[in-house]
């Protein structure tokens, strides 16, 4: 597995451990097209949707281009909205990450 | 006429394989490739087909816009096919037309006991692609006096139907899979 680096804050500790139990397995590499954490370039337009659109998909699920398919929290229906919420945050983190 | 089929199946090969290594004017049998090379492509078609079935029609009809279902009892439930199913299908078609090479998707953790790895190489291609996630695995082995390239390709969970069908089902030896996880592989064998 990659070395994920931490970063300062409760909030996106908590996000890079809820992160890696349940949305490492397909961001790690790009599984099923999956955006691969940390491409800047790939993150980019996404996020300039701004977070609330990115807590919106990852919650609630969501339909790519091309038939590609968000789950909603991740396949992981136990986890609430605010450690989706997290788990986006550290997500996003790590793409802006310079 | 099981040659014809074969002749048939090698010329679409050529076409899909060997045509970037060839120049014009070459037609030639001679392979310009490596088994390395032609497992890739193999794979490649493979994954990329199934992949366009997953999304257009299984995520598009089933999730998207919820008009047929897919399920592992696709003839009882009037429903489509299940990706895996589908490559299944795909694989045994191939075994009956041609012995140029053959596939399967195999698994540590199969349902159906016929889909667990028989030899050395299917056990510790299947074990390493489990452990070195993104990578394949690449061996020869002798079977039956022939020697064989034999290529192991990673097969995961890529939509929450995947796990909840393996971890569910009355015959799993495994039941916490996780999205992203390695449930299998793809194995592509080739004589050499």
């Amino acid at each position: 597995m990659a070395d994920y680096p931490e970063f300062d804050g409760e909030a996106l500790q908590q996000g890079r451990e809820i992160w890696l139990d349940t949305c490492e397995g397909c961001h790690g590499i790009g599984v099923a097209g999956a955006p691969v954490a940390g491409d800047h370039k790939a993150w980019a337009p996404r996020i300039g949707q701004g977070k609330e659109v990115l807590y919106e998909h990852a919650i609630d699920g969501f339909f790519g281009p091309g038939g590609t398919m968000m789950p909603a929290r991740g396949g992981n229906e136990q986890l609430s909205e605010h450690e989706v919420q997290l788990a986006v945050d550290y997500m996003v983190r790590l793409a802006t990450d310079k | 006429m099981k040659h014809l089929k074969k002749a048939t199946l090698a010329m679409g090969l050529s076409t899909a394989l060997v045509l970037p290594a060839l120049v014009l004017g070459d037609v030639s049998d001679e392979a310009k490739f490596s088994p390395k090379q032609m497992t890739d492509w193999l794979h490649l078609v493979m994954s990329s087909d199934r992949t366009v079935y997953t999304r257009l029609i299984v995520n598009r009809l089933q999730n998207k816009e919820k008009v047929i279902k897919a399920s592992e009892h696709f003839e009882d439930d009037k429903a489509l096919v299940l990706p895996a199913q589908m490559f299944r299908f795909g694989a045994e078609m191939v075994g009956e037309q041609t012995d140029d090479f053959s596939y399967s998707l195999l698994s540590e953790w199969p349902i159906n006991k016929q889909n667990a790895p028989r030899t050395e190489v299917e056990k510790a291609g299947l074990a390493y692609i489990a452990a070195n996630k993104g990578e394949n695995y690449y061996a020869t082995e002798e079977l039956g006096g022939t020697t064989y390239f034999t290529a192991v390709y990673a097969d995961m969970a890529v939509a929450p139907a995947c796990v909840s069908c393996h971890n569910d089902h009355k015959d799993t030896p495994r039941s916490d899979f996780k999205l992203g996880d390695v449930m299998g592989g793809v194995v592509i064998r080739v004589p050499l």
